[in-house]
């Protein structure tokens, strides 16, 4: 991983932790929250300047002075500092993005927030620091970096700067390492410090602040001796920083190594397959290996999949300022509640999670929760709730938004369907809050630049679905909307059913099979417009039948003659109809679209333990067609 | 009268390698004292520090005076955290 990389990387998590602090600050004012905005500002201003982001090191420049003056209780936290605060986060955010595409561009609006942001700030903004109160303790700090610390992307003045703030700092540098000009290394450091702190703050605080440079410096802590001190006590011995527990792993190499074990596991099935031909009684120890490598594959996989692991926090951290930004926008008053965001899960379903995420807590807001008044003549709290939550579910992480709104009225949404065709006056159909997710669906009374223009929810579910997943809606009136979101834990292996079509095998993703079963013929029927259904326990469930789906030849197109694979598209069922049904075994997904093209209803293609390949069905591309007609 | 040698913005660590090599030929040709314009400069670092400590230490072997023409608040006070004021040779720096 280059300097870069790891600037943008580091970046992003300073950027996360400005808005998630400074969303903290709209509500309540702490010094600790106020230094940690400070500090990524400036850690990202740092490195900014670092790999050469001059305009965005400007920008955040700027951006800092008056975080400092905030910190300095020179400047008042109020709504239009918030807001101006904001904004240049979300200028920040667009620098970022231009530094990743490396299209070098800067934000239009960033000039006129630098403007604004120098326009916060008064000339008494300067004032220095005030000292340490007197009767404070004096420390000697001794405090000497790697002269590798550059390139481990920590500036030792951050630290001096954070010990600055503890205090009042007596410092001097040994320069006498600093090479001739001409032999000057720009990554290479030279400096050394040898310091004395005059401040109240407990030695632990102290120690936090060196600490922080993670085994890249040597440094000493010592309390000055006071006239109360007996000689000789109180010394604390020299101290080296503990080594890092954790480093930075470019993520493409840890795809390198899961795609590694994705092959391993193609030919660990190409191993069992050649010994489920062995003649009887033949290769017995090599049998009796397949279990124990099938074991060690199956650990290898989950440790390389716990290394692409991280909580699913960075998509929650954006949620708070979009609910801010929402109500404000529609005068709501609306909390924000997050749980569960150290629940971890794969590091592209996190990526891929944020937009569905955001969209709709979005929509909480804009179409769950009334107005205040209308709360509160409801026997309401004037300010409405959104819950998000995360946790993990028989091997899935199950993501839900439950808001205290007016919860979906299923008249309304029969009276909308009706007007937009999808059903007809007196259709003897259920209408049920998953016709929210069919294309141009919106009851919304009005259009809000937020939400509501007919498009959205339907392109969620399909994200959502893209990604292997599901999404539900349950909502009672008066009481307020869930959305439940599940997720596969990671898109690359997957547990498979193998099905045999014509010629063709087919793999269904394990986790999407509701149960295998032979239907007995008096239970199929048909159905205008829907084609036939199977009536499981009282439930008509429409079959799709693969073979026709996908035009295979020679596949079976007898209904009654074929099993059924029912699987759970979100709360629906739907049942896939195939000519056999083989074994269970580990699939490693790849990427059809990358290397032939998007077909539907397909995810992807894997590699069989013979060697052939197999199409890997979408369930939810699948079961869409089949209930587009069906079980409104 | 000499120009001076003006700093950019940035000095830091992206910054340092050309504005060595730009200084390392200004101070081969220098005589006398050598003026340096640093009122512009809003970000460095502590490898931005050393690079100005470097010039400023090599300068002296030479027989070269750092003459700092103008100093931005932010260098002031990098280098005062950095106890650097006094061997940059800072206008009001300790000795």
């Amino acid at each position: 991983m280059n300097v870069v990389d790891t600037f943008l990387d580091e970046a992003a998590e300073h950027l996360e932790t400005l808005e998630s602090g400074l969303m903290a600050l709209t509500t309540r004012v702490d010094a600790a929250t106020v230094g940690e905005v400070f500090r990524a500002a400036h850690s990202l201003k740092g490195g900014a300047a670092s790999c050469g982001f001059d305009a965005l090191a400007k920008f955040t420049h700027r951006l800092e002075n008056v975080l400092d003056a905030i910190r300095k209780d020179h400047l008042a936290i109020t709504p239009p500092v918030t807001d101006v605060l904001l904004r240049s986060v979300d200028v920040l955010r667009q620098f970022l993005q231009a530094c990743t595409t490396g299209d070098g561009s800067v934000p239009q609006l960033a000039s006129a927030l630098e403007n604004e942001l120098a326009a916060t700030l008064t000339p008494s903004d300067a004032a220095p620091r005030p000292a340490a109160r007197s009767g404070a303790q004096a420390w000697t700090i001794a405090f000497r970096p790697s002269p590798d610390m550059l390139l481990a992307c920590i500036d030792p003045s951050l630290i001096l700067h954070h010990l600055h703030e503890l205090g009042t700092l007596t410092i001097d540098c040994d320069t006498s390492a600093v090479p001739d000009l001409d032999q000057l290394e720009s990554f290479q450091l030279y400096l050394a410090w040898s310091m004395t702190l005059l401040t109240d703050a407990p030695e632990e605080q102290i120690r936090d602040v060196l600490e922080w440079c993670n085994g890249e410096a040597t440094w000493s802590l010592e309390p000055v001796p006071t006239q109360r001190d007996a000689p000789g006590s109180s010394g604390d011995p020299q101290q080296t920083a503990p080594r890092r527990q954790s480093i930075r792993v470019d993520p493409a190499k840890i795809d390198v190594l899961l795609n590694l074990v994705g092959e391993l596991v193609i030919t660990q099935s190409r191993l069992r397959d050649v010994t489920d031909r062995l003649p009887a009684g033949t290769g017995r120890e090599l049998v009796e290996c397949i279990p124990q490598l099938e074991s060690e594959v199956r650990s290898l996989q989950d440790a390389v999949l716990a290394m692409r692991m991280v909580p699913v926090k960075s998509a929650f951290e954006r949620l708070p300022r979009v609910v801010f930004d929402a109500a404000r926008a529609l005068d709501k008053a609306v909390d924000i509640q997050l749980a569960g965001e150290w629940t971890e899960v794969d590091r592209e379903v996190v990526q891929l999670l944020t937009d569905p995420l955001v969209h709709m807590v979005r929509n909480a807001v804009d179409h769950g929760l009334e107005m205040p008044d209308d709360r509160v003549r409801a026997g309401k709290p004037r300010t409405g709730t959104v819950w998000v939550t995360a946790a993990h579910q028989r091997g899935d992480i199950v993501v839900t938004i439950r808001d205290d709104g007016r919860g979906i009225d299923r008249a309304r949404l029969r009276a909308k369907a009706e007007k937009i065709g999808l059903v007809q006056p007196g259709d003897d159909i259920e209408i049920t809050e998953q016709i929210i997710f069919h294309p141009g669906f919106s009851t919304a009374s009005k259009i809000s630049d937020l939400s509501g223009r007919g498009v959205g929810l339907d392109v969620v579910q399909q994200n959502v679905q893209s990604l292997g997943g599901t999404l539900a809606v349950h909502s009672e009136v008066g009481i307020g909307t869930t959305f439940e979101v599940r997720l596969p834990m990671t898109l690359a292996i997957l547990d498979g059913q193998l099905t045999r079509v014509g010629d063709e095998v087919f793999v269904v993703p394990v986790r999407s099979i509701v149960e295998c079963l032979v239907p007995s013929p008096e239970a199929l029927h048909r159905m205008p417009g829907v084609g036939t259904v199977y009536q499981l326990r009282g439930t008509q469930i429409p079959i799709v039948s693969v073979c026709e789906a996908f035009g295979v030849p020679n596949g079976e197109t007898n209904l009654e003659r074929c099993p059924l694979i029912v699987i759970d598209d979100g709360g629906q069922l739907v049942a896939l109809a195939v000519d056999s049904l083989g074994r269970q075994q580990q699939v490693v997904l790849k990427s059809l679209e990358q290397n032939y093209r998007s077909v539907h209803g397909i995810a992807g293609a894997t590699v069989l333990g013979n060697g052939r390949i197999a199409m890997v069905v979408d369930p939810g591309e699948m079961g869409r067609g089949a209930q587009a007609g069906a079980a409104l | 009268m000499t120009e001076p040698v003006v700093l950019p913005f940035a000095v830091g660590v992206a910054q340092v390698d050309e504005l060595r090599d730009g200084l390392v030929a200004r101070l081969a040709k220098q005589t006398g004292d050598l003026p340096i314009d640093a009122g512009d400069v809003e970000v460095l670092d502590t490898a931005g520090l050393q690079l100005l400590c470097a010039l400023t230490l090599t300068a002296a072997k030479q027989d070269v005076a750092i003459r700092w023409v103008r100093v931005s608040d932010a260098l002031d006070r990098a280098a005062a955290l950095a106890g650097l004021r006094g061997p940059l040779c800072l206008p009001g720096g300790d000795p």
